[in-house]
């Protein structure tokens, strides 16, 4: 205000003068009724268990599927291996249970991963 | 303490850390309310419901404004959707607003109400945004850019609406009342 000119800087003074009484006080019942609506907020609110799921890991559901994955084949390979040879790695049989335990765990992974997002659907309207 | 470290702990479960929020800022929140919506009841419910989104949204405040900005602005939005008000039409209340300040007794009103009962009469016949303004800049000393940050509009508008609020409240103040303030803020101005 130090640019404004005296008579226009008495005017500022004397209208914030007049305002500086317009302020409205607030009941006293005021500040206890928005209290306990926020305490009401807070208990209805659903605390997130540690245990429940946080988020979506996509990695981690992929790692321990498919780790279980190579691990059947490499034993179906070595059953195979050992019991009828080498040649029997390269028989139609031992193809299709490879692919049978490939198709039986790629499912598995799908469903974990449908679930998992059906989930994070559910928790998000829950929230909002 | 500090209100980033006040909303931290707020934040972190301890709600009883939002009743300084409370304390601090329910008089200017009221205060916003009421020039919005012209009665306390439903400032009271707006100030209410203001509150409590600020604490269900705290987690979204991030401290790059003021605390009392980003909550004014809350208060505001939920002000003008409560009574749908058009806060910014130029022409609104003329008819409040062109009551001729002489119809009143103003002596008598002089003798009978206090100065602030005056004020917020002339607060009452002016446009509800003009009247929020001047509450603003004069009451809280928000400086423009905050009053912009608050009200939504820019910077420039607000100089402009604040020109015109200022030369409407003097228009609409009792005249006794403006040479009685002009003399304080002389006395106060000289020394």
């Amino acid at each position: 205000m130090k640019h404004l000119p005296d008579n226009n800087r008495n005017e500022e003074e004397a209208i914030r003068a007049l305002l500086k009484k317009s302020r409205v006080a607030a009941p006293e019942n005021l500040q206890h009724r928005i209290i306990g609506q926020v305490e009401n907020v807070r208990a209805l609110t659903p605390q997130q268990s540690p245990l429940e799921k946080t988020g979506t890991n996509v990695l981690a559901d992929f790692k321990s599927i498919f780790a279980f994955m190579y691990i059947a084949l490499i034993a179906a390979g070595a059953s195979f291996y050992f019991s009828q040879g080498s040649e029997s790695l390269k028989s139609p049989s031992f193809v299709f249970i490879v692919v049978g335990i490939a198709s039986l765990f790629s499912l598995f992974w799908l469903i974990t991963r449908l679930d998992s997002f059906l989930r994070e659907k559910y928790r998000r309207k829950r929230k909002s | 303490m500090t209100e980033p470290a006040r909303v931290q702990q707020v934040l972190s479960g301890n709600t009883s850390a939002f009743t300084y929020f409370v304390e601090a800022y329910q008089d200017m929140a009221i205060t916003i309310a009421y020039r919005v919506c012209g009665n306390m009841q439903d400032a009271e419910d707006v100030v209410q419901d203001s509150f409590v989104k600020a604490y269900r949204n705290l987690h979204a405040f991030r401290g790059e404004s003021k605390f009392s900005s980003w909550l004014y602005r809350i208060v505001y939005n939920t002000a003008t959707s409560f009574t749908h008000a058009k806060m910014w039409q130029s022409d609104a209340d003329l008819s409040k607003a062109d009551e001729n300040p002489s119809d009143f007794d103003t002596e008598r009103q002089l003798e009978t109400a206090e100065t602030a009962g005056l004020v917020n009469d002339t607060l009452r016949r002016m446009p509800p945004g003009e009247a929020l303004l001047l509450t603003l800049y004069y009451l809280d000393d928000n400086p423009v850019k905050e009053i912009a940050k608050i009200t939504g509009l820019n910077e420039t508008n607000v100089k402009v609406k604040l020109f015109r609020a200022r030369k409407l409240f003097r228009e609409l103040l009792p005249k006794e009342l403006i040479t009685a303030s002009k003399l304080i803020a002389d006395e106060t101005f000289t020394r």
